[in-house]
C-alpha cells in the first residue's frame, strides 16, 4: 500500500454521531461531580506556629553546637553532653525520634517493598 | 453570538456556580470529541466513555482555562491528554500487525476498499503514542498542522517530522501484505 492510498483513507473517515443519551449521561456524571465537597485544604495557617517553633529550635541547637564546637575545652563540651542526654531521658526524645523517623520513611519505604513484591 | 464567545459565556455562568450551563459546552462539543475519540479506539461504546470523561476533566478545570488561547484549542489539547492516559490506562492486548491481517483476511477480502480501511486503522494504533498522536490529529484537523501543533502543545516542525516519520512507518508496516 502507498502512501497516497494511506492517506486518502486517513482523510476519509467516516463521522459518528453521539447517541441520543450522551448528552444526559455527561451532565448526570458532571451534576454527581459538582455535589461532591471538594477536598479538605490542608491547614497551614494552623501549622504555622508549629513551623515557626520548629524552625526557632534548629537555630538555637545550631547556634548552641557552634558556641560549644567553638571553645577550646572539652570539659564544656562533655557538659553539654550530659545535659543533652538528660533533657533526652527525661523527656523520653529516642522515642519521639523513632516514632518521627518512622513518620517519615514509611511513606518511602512501602511503595519499595510493594514494588519489589509485584515483581516477585 | 459567535461559537466562541458562546462558549466564554458559559464557562462564566459555570465559574459562577450555574453548572447547568455546562449543557451547552457538551452540546457544541459532543460530536468532535466524540469523534476525536473514537479515532483513537475505534469502538462507539468506549469512544462516548472516553468522551464523558474528557468533559468531566474539563469541568473540573475549567478555571484553568487561559482566555488567550480559544476555548477548543484548551478543550482538544485537554481532551488528548485524556484519552492518551485511557489508552495507556487500557491498552488493548498487543497485537501485532501481521496477526491483524491475517485476521482481515479470513473474514473478507483484504484487497477490498473495507479491508484496506481496517488494515490502515489498525496499523495507526499499533504506532508508538509519539507518532499516532500527530498523524489521529492532524487527519481529525482536515490535515492543518497548526491546528495539530496546537492540541499537542508542540512546535509545528516537530509536528511535522513525527508525521512525516509516523507515515514512513506505516507504509513499512503495510506494503508488505498489500
Amino acid at each position: 500500500m502507498k502512501r497516497d492510498d494511506i492517506n486518502r483513507i486517513l482523510s476519509a473517515e467516516d463521522e459518528i454521531t453521539p447517541s441520543p443519551a450522551f448528552l444526559a449521561s455527561v451532565m448526570d456524571a458532571v451534576a454527581r461531580e459538582a455535589a461532591t465537597l471538594p477536598p479538605l485544604a490542608f491547614p497551614w495557617a494552623r501549622m504555622l506556629p508549629a513551623i515557626l517553633a520548629v524552625i526557632a529550635a534548629l537555630v538555637v541547637a545550631v547556634v548552641h553546637g557552634v558556641v560549644v564546637l567553638g571553645t577550646p575545652t572539652t570539659g564544656k563540651l562533655l557538659e553539654s553532653s550530659i545535659q543533652v542526654a538528660t533533657l533526652v531521658e527525661r523527656f523520653q526524645l529516642h522515642w519521639v525520634m523513632l516514632g518521627v523517623a518512622a513518620a517519615i520513611f514509611s511513606p518511602v519505604i512501602s511503595p519499595i517493598l510493594m514494588r519489589e513484591r509485584s515483581y516477585a | 453570538m459567535h461559537e466562541g464567545g458562546e462558549d466564554e459565556a458559559a464557562v462564566g455562568r459555570v465559574m459562577a456556580g450555574e453548572t447547568a450551563a455546562f449543557s451547552g459546552i457538551v452540546a457544541r462539543w459532543q460530536g468532535p470529541l466524540v469523534n476525536l475519540a473514537y479515532r483513537f479506539c475505534r469502538d462507539r461504546g468506549r469512544a462516548e466513555d472516553m468522551a464523558q470523561e474528557a468533559f468531566l476533566r474539563a469541568f473540573r478545570r475549567l478555571g484553568s482555562w487561559r482566555r488567550d488561547a480559544a476555548f477548543s484549542t484548551w478543550l482538544f489539547a485537554l481532551a488528548i491528554n485524556s484519552y492518551r492516559d485511557e489508552m495507556r490506562r487500557y491498552r488493548p492486548e498487543f497485537v501485532p500487525i501481521d496477526d491483524d491481517v491475517a485476521m482481515v483476511e479470513s473474514a473478507e477480502d483484504a484487497a477490498g476498499e473495507a479491508g484496506r480501511r481496517v488494515l490502515v486503522h489498525k496499523a495507526v494504533q499499533s504506532l508508538p503514542p509519539r507518532y499516532r498522536d500527530p498523524l489521529v490529529l492532524f487527519y481529525f484537523h482536515e490535515q492543518d498542522v497548526a491546528a495539530t501543533a496546537r492540541s499537542l502543545g508542540l512546535p509545528e516542525g516537530t509536528v511535522k517530522a513525527r508525521l512525516s516519520r509516523g507515515r514512513s512507518l506505516l507504509e513499512s508496516k503495510l506494503e508488505r501484505r498489500l
